[in-house]
């Protein structure tokens, strides 16, 4: 509806902008004709299926006339098999107090809710998911505005609070986390990233004195907290020793993984505000931030951005992981392309990445192949931290989020790769709705190829967007033109998913990148399996993957339209 | 590539200003200060009386600009440059909105101001950044260095030229240019993390380390000397907008021109603590100690726990020599916040002062186990636990003196402190 109202208008902003074209002899330089973007929008179809699924809990912020901060950033997901029964199921985490569900999916594909059964009641702003003890299940780590919880799953997706035992309950405003093994132990460590020291006695106003949510610059950064895994049987902050606490910024968003192909994993941090982190691994426990000089930590103008979410991904296919980040109203989203000097270049504007984002505050991310052509498409979700200079929302209008934040309300974004640049395919419901959209994950939720996504919503229901390639066939109408392929990679000797594996397939098309992680994004977690679409092609030739542990195996190829396990010590060491 | 910034953009303008009508773009002012509601209560009453006036139409923009009413500044701005064609500050001024929306729609903008000012380097540095954030990179350098023909003085222009040098991998000249950018505006960390970075770049890493270590002392805070922008901005009358303002003349040492702001945004409201602590900060800084004193007091009185304003008013207290007062108030910012190394050492000072030689030693010790950081408290603890150990050799206490001189060693070693080899030599001397 607001994109129909704005289509009204149109003529007469024109009108306005042609009114003011300088004359011939204006003595301005002449300009160039922008560049030709995509010239088609390639018709990628989600449809919302969430009043079917079985979900209809609210997600609840908490806010109210004080404007509590957190009720504004918070809205988690994991997207996770967390029963073991080789399904997805949901966990939605909620800043107010017992908002947090967990939604286990049945066999028909519905989700019931099974929040109190499981032991997951409470609140948080994000979580991470991993096996964190290696016996074989996905154990859950919530971040909250105090302490942090950890959970750890009997296998049948019962989970045991064990936040006391493990030293895991990180004080302060913990945001996203991370998991990773950066000592090569077989055992995942995590990294938390904290906000802020957030005061709710801090009053912050806008627009002539109107009261409104604070921004980060109100308070105090926090340092970040490493957490080394003893083990599987506890953690240790080493958060000092590793040289993580030298900074204390703003942090939101957080991707672990091998930045620089030197054999270590590295961690990127998207802060609010604050410039953001490129932690590189020295290799002996200690961490560099080289954000600055690899040209990661602020935007081709130097300018730091207000960093939420991150999406990370082989955008350009050239073989390493690109990052994106999305900020604030009135700043672009931005695009890091991996240059692998080593460092990064801001190629928002080569990309067409800019101009979408310009008019929305971005949260969760995620690049994932939406399309199954083959190259890395991007979903944004969105929704305003403080009240927008014009409200899209019609109050009472069937597009219209819950009252107070008829200001604050945002439509999501597809963007849909067109060899290298971006367009926005978000004009068709439902890119359209309204709402405050913070964690996004893409997973496969019925298991027919394609990624579905998941988003969490302030206020309203997390929204289930079920993707449509596979019905209905890619960019032609053609079924054959999306093949697909997932892989999971396993090491037997943990017992678990090799998380941050690097795989490298040989396509008809060239290679592809993958890596074992999740999807990185905002406040949540997803599924560690990796999603290739493969277009036309009936298969690939062949798969190399770098280990964590920094073991280089080759294995034999695999014919599309499948999930393929790839099992550590099985292949042919390079 | 997408409609939605342009419409968005302008849908105020078209709402508010209907075929044939003249409509006044109106905010929403519910719970704005009152001096806000004033003021656009009596710039309305300018309007309705005067209609035709652009100039009227474009003081209006600019206070809605100053407080944030975006798009109805780009309504007022719009009818104001319509009235008065020849006006360059209502074409660029909506320019500069419309660009926080869609660089592309502002560039028609931007050449229309241009064309009636050509000479506004501030106008053609903005139209060039436009190009660039629309990637007509050869255009936008043309723009640059046009502008800085015009002004070679204007930092953003040599910026600019630096920027896409970067972009093109051109980081020699790159280097060259940001520079030259840098030199002129010390303060701008914009310009200083992009040399550090185009330093990398052209294979000097050394050097771009030590200026992004020096960078992360400036602020985020990107001054233009654009006076026509900067009008707008002057027009803000909410009280967090004179602390705006007061801060980015502190920035530049202008703390005249910020305590001026800080007393009018006190005379509108004088209940909020931030703007008297701020003032407190300004007064010191202007050698005021008094002033900055009795400020403080007040920060403090409306918001005990405002960040900084304890340890500020005990650092006040103790400057004007009451002991008693600076020593109860550091006790209470160390209740605030524990790990405060610095109030840490006042309470040592005072207690030394006074002879209580236990409590010094003590919080001492507290200190030492904090391990600062910050060099300027590390070399204050480090100072002070040698003072001390030499008043405990003088009264006979040697190994007690050497104590406090380990300490000291301990830290000036940890930061590769010159100060290490003396105390090296003299901790020999004291356990001999």
């Amino acid at each position: 509806m607001a994109r129909n109202r704005a289509a009204r208008v149109a003529g007469l902003v024109l009108a306005i902008a042609s009114a003011c074209s300088a004359p011939p002899d204006s003595g301005v330089a002449p300009a160039e004709a922008p560049g030709a973007g995509p010239e088609a929008t390639p018709a990628v179809r989600f449809v919302d299926v969430t009043a079917e699924s079985g979900i209809d809990q609210v997600l609840p912020s908490g806010t109210d006339s004080t404007y509590p901060m957190p009720a504004v950033m918070g809205g988690g997901l994991a997207v996770f098999d967390a029963d073991g029964d080789g399904d997805l199921d949901l966990y939605v985490v909620a800043p107010a107090a017992g908002g947090n569900r967990f939604y286990v999916q049945q066999e028909d594909g519905h989700f019931t809710d099974a929040t109190t059964a499981a032991g997951l009641e409470g609140d948080g702003m994000g979580c991470a998911v991993g096996d964190l003890d290696n016996d074989g299940d996905l154990d859950l780590y919530v971040t909250r505005v105090g302490p942090d919880r950890l959970f750890l799953n009997d296998g049948k997706g019962v989970f045991a609070d064990r936040s006391a035992a493990w030293d895991a309950a990180v004080p302060g405003w913990s945001s996203s986390a991370a998991l990773l093994d950066y000592d090569r132990d077989g055992y995942l460590d995590l990294y938390v990233a904290r906000y802020v020291a957030f005061d709710p006695a801090r009053v912050c106003s806008q627009h002539g004195g109107r009261r409104d949510f604070c921004g980060p610059t109100e308070f105090e950064g926090l340092s970040d907290i490493l957490l080394h895994n003893l083990g599987g049987n506890g953690f240790e902050n080493v958060s000092a020793v590793a040289g993580i606490n030298a900074v204390e910024d703003a942090g939101l968003g957080v991707v672990a993984a091998d930045f620089d192909h030197d054999g270590e994993v590295d961690i990127y941090v998207a802060n609010d505000a604050d410039p953001n982190n490129l932690w590189i691994h020295q290799g002996s426990g200690r961490f560099l931030d080289d954000g600055v000089l690899q040209g990661a930590a602020f935007n081709r103008w130097g300018n730091s951005e207000a960093g939420m979410g991150i999406a990370a991904g082989d955008a350009d296919l050239d073989l390493d992981l690109d990052l994106f980040v999305t900020h604030l109203i009135t700043e672009t989203n931005t695009y890091y392309r991996n240059l692998m000097l080593p460092g990064f270049e801001d190629a928002t504007i080569d990309t067409e990445l800019g101009a979408a984002s310009l008019d929305l505050t971005g949260f969760g991310a995620a690049f994932f192949d939406a399309d199954n052509d083959g190259d890395l498409d991007l979903a944004v979700a969105n929704g305003a931290v403080k009240r927008r200079p014009s409200a899209l929302a019609t109050p009472g209008g069937v597009d219209a989020p819950p009252a107070f934040w008829s200001e604050y309300a945002e439509p999501n974004l597809l963007l849909v790769n067109d060899e290298g640049r971006f367009a926005d395919a978000s004009a068709q419901p439902p890119w359209t709705e309204l709402g405050l959209s913070r964690a996004l994950v893409p997973a496969d939720l019925d298991r027919d190829g394609d990624l579905d996504l998941v988003i969490a919503n302030l206020d309203g229901a997390p929204r289930i967007l079920r993707n449509l390639t596979i019905d209905t066939g890619s960019v032609s109408d053609e079924p054959a033109a999306a093949n697909w392929l997932q892989v999971r990679a396993f090491d037997p000797r943990l017992g678990r998913e090799a998380l941050g594996a690097r795989i490298t397939v040989r396509t008809p098309d060239g290679p592809r990148l993958l890596h074992a992680l999740p999807p990185g994004s905002y406040l949540s977690a997803g599924p560690a399996t990796a999603h290739l679409g493969l277009g036309a092609a009936e298969g690939v030739q062949g798969f190399e993957v770098v280990w964590p542990d920094g073991l280089t195996e080759r294995f034999a190829g695999a014919a599309a339209n499948q999930v393929v396990e790839i099992i550590r010590g099985e292949g042919q060491p390079k | 590539m997408t409609a939605r910034p342009l419409n968005v953009l302008l849908l105020a303008a078209a709402t508010v200003v209907p075929a044939g009508a003249q409509q006044i773009p109106t905010p929403r002012l519910d719970g704005a200060e009152p001096a806000v509601r004033q003021r656009f209560a009596s710039l309305q009453a300018d309007l309705r009386a005067d209609p035709g006036n652009g100039d009227a139409w474009g003081r209006y923009g600019m206070a809605l600009e100053a407080h944030t009413f975006t798009d109805e500044a780009i309504a007022a701005y719009g009818r104001a440059h319509e009235l008065s064609p020849r006006m360059f500050r209502w074409p660029y001024l909506l320019a500069a909105l419309a660009d926080e929306r869609s660089a592309a729609d502002s560039l028609p903008l931007y050449r229309a101001a241009l064309a009636i000012d050509p000479d506004y380097a501030p106008a053609r540095v903005r139209l060039a950044e436009a190009l660039e954030r629309t990637g007509q990179f050869d255009a936008a350098n043309r723009e640059y260095a046009w502008a800085a023909r015009l002004d070679p003085a204007n930092a953003h222009a040599h910026a600019g030229l630096g920027r896409l040098a970067l972009a093109d991998g051109d980081a020699e000249a790159a280097v060259r240019h940001l520079s030259r950018a840098r030199e002129l505006a010390a303060e701008n960390r914009s310009f200083a993390v992009t040399l550090a970075q185009a330093y990398a770049r052209a294979g000097n890493r050394q050097r771009g380390q030590q200026i992004a270590a020096a960078a992360r002392s400036l602020g985020r805070i990107n001054y233009r000397n654009d006076p026509v922008r900067s009008s707008v901005h002057d027009l803000a009358l909410d009280a967090r907008s004179y602390l705006r303002r007061a801060n980015a003349h502190r920035v530049h040492g202008e703390f005249d021109l910020a305590e001026r702001e800080l007393r009018a945004g006190i005379e509108v409201d004088g209940a909020r603590p931030e703007l008297h602590f701020a003032l407190a900060e300004v007064l010191a800084a202007s050698g005021d100690p008094a002033g900055s004193l009795a400020a403080a007091r007040r920060a403090y009185e409306q918001h005990p726990e405002l960040e900084g304003v304890a340890p500020f008013l005990a650092r006040a207290l103790f400057q004007t020599g009451d002991l008693s007062g600076a020593l109860a108030m550091a006790e209470e910012a160390l209740r605030l916040d524990a790990g405060d190394v610095s109030m840490m050492l006042l309470v040592a000072l005072v207690s030394a002062e006074r002879g209580d030689v236990v409590r010094t030693v003590e919080v001492l010790d507290r200190a030492y186990r904090e391990r600062p950081q910050d060099p300027v408290t590390r070399e204050g603890l480090i100072r002070l636990l040698t003072n001390v150990g030499e008043a405990m050799v003088g009264s006979g206490l040697p190994d007690a003196a050497a104590g406090q001189f380990e300490k000291a060693l301990d830290l000036a070693e940890e930061a590769g402190s010159p100060e290490a080899a003396g105390l090296r030599r003299r901790l020999a001397q004291v356990r001999r």
